[in-house]
């Protein structure tokens, strides 16, 4: 016994050097396989205050630019507008229209370089904002909150390989899936077009709407490169993200409505 | 300890590491070179110090950086490793036989102190970047990065004893 407490002594180092190294592990894997552990990201109060500091100055020598994209949103706003009120009266209004209410949030820090990327947003406390809530920005889809504290959300970015976003070909509507490959922060893999189908480069690719996190119709970028491999029976193809992530400034958070019925419904049945 | 150890330490926390936090995700040098000078602070620590508490420290400045970049665990992991290779192989890469104030380009002369500094800021930047990339695929790139990020980190080091030391000197 003694000796056995001899040897743990003379090991301590040795011993605390992997307590240390077992406390780090399990917390890189409880933090990609777990939803809202807040405390050790950028969501948590103190960093999150501190990220907007930095951020607000940032945002300061950006105004010229954050001013000329508003502008462009806001034209595009008023065309849809315009059209909206052309063709309302031809339309019936779908559910859809009801589902969706969206939050604004500005974002204090962002990453895009690296080879797992987040955003932070400020949010307004009284939005309610849930982990799992879809967010995008005037171009296109940026990516799905991860965890939320009080006044701040962090985000899981579109450049995040375990980001999968259900897309559709605009074209010929066929259903991909759209996935970063921790490559390319201005591109990412299309996936699962099924090669009967024609896909050419220029082609938009919008969300589907059926993971109940967007909207069906957001842009999620262009076709850049597509190739028909013979022994694939997919296509092998990528696009250019609509997003820009080296200067998104201004998000949307997507609230959906009737989520956690469909999904529960979704699940009832799958299980029987 | 006496006090201009602890001057010398403060301003290597200050340099090292609070510059690190807001410039972490925007200091990228052609795509290639993302510096993380924070490791030369666990590096700099007297050796002198308890090798458990070089421990404990490096494994809370690591995790330091990992709640502003959204990595828990992934930067205490490797620099809790670094803190426990270093002694060692600085009797390996320098005479065992310095004093408590030393680990100084003037006290141990330039190609020790790269021989002691340069590889360990490899494998801190090795080792970070395969665990960020979830294995060793696209290599090519990983290497490119390690590297380059490998020489910018030393370069900004290298730039902070510069200025750290004179201060260190004076009696």
């Amino acid at each position: 016994m003694l000796q056995l407490l001899d040897f743990l002594y003379r090991q301590r180092i040795f011993l605390l050097f992997l307590l240390l190294e077992g406390i780090s592990f399990w917390l890189i894997i409880s933090y990609n396989y777990r939803y809202n552990t807040y405390f050790l990201n950028s969501s948590n109060r103190i960093t999150g205050e501190i990220s907007e500091t930095f951020g607000n100055i940032q945002d300061f020598l950006n105004l010229q630019r954050a001013n000329k994209e508003l502008a462009e949103e806001n034209l595009i706003l008023r065309s849809a507008l315009a059209n909206q009120a052309r063709e309302s009266r031809r339309e019936i209004e779908t559910a859809d229209s009801a589902l969706f209410t969206l939050a604004l949030a500005n974002v204090v820090n962002a990453s895009h370089r690296k080879a797992q990327n987040f955003l932070t947003l400020r949010l307004d406390p009284s939005d309610s904002i849930r982990p799992g809530m879809g967010v995008i920005s005037s171009k296109g889809v940026v990516g799905t909150v991860k965890s939320v504290s009080k006044h701040f959300a962090t985000v899981v970015s579109l450049l995040h390989p375990r980001l999968l976003v259900s897309g559709r070909v605009e074209r010929n509507d066929a259903l991909a899936t759209v996935q970063w490959n921790g490559q390319n922060p201005l591109e990412a893999e299309l996936k699962y077009v099924p090669r009967h189908l024609e896909l050419n480069t220029g082609d938009r690719v919008v969300t589907s709407g059926f993971d109940s996190t967007y909207p069906a119709g957001v842009l999620i970028g262009v076709v850049s490169v597509s190739e028909l491999k013979r022994e694939n029976p997919f296509y092998t193809a990528r696009i250019r993200l609509a997003t820009d992530f080296t200067s998104v400034k201004t998000v949307y958070v997507i609230k959906v409505k009737g989520k956690t019925e469909k999904k529960n419904l979704e699940e009832e049945v799958f299980n029987e | 300890m006496n006090r201009k150890l602890i001057i010398r330490l403060v301003l290597y926390f200050l340099l090292l590491v609070v510059i690190q936090i807001p410039l972490l995700h925007n200091w990228v040098l052609y795509d290639v070179a993302f510096p993380f000078p924070y490791i030369g602070f666990v590096l700099l620590l007297p050796h002198t110090l308890q090798r458990s508490w070089s421990l404990v420290i490096a494994f809370f400045l690591g995790l330091l950086i990992d709640v502003f970049s959204n990595t828990p665990g992934l930067h205490a992991s490797v620099s809790v490793f670094v803190a426990f290779v270093r002694v060692p192989w600085l009797e390996i890469t320098t005479d065992s036989s310095i004093d408590e104030l030393d680990l100084t380009i003037p006290h141990l002369g330039l190609t020790k102190h790269t021989a002691f500094i340069l590889p360990l800021i490899f494998i801190h930047h090795f080792l970070l970047f395969t665990l960020e990339n979830e294995g060793l695929k696209w290599f090519g790139m990983l290497l490119s990065k390690v590297i380059g990020s490998t020489l910018f980190s030393y370069f900004l080091i290298w730039l902070v004893t510069l200025i750290v030391i004179p201060s260190g000197r004076r009696k």
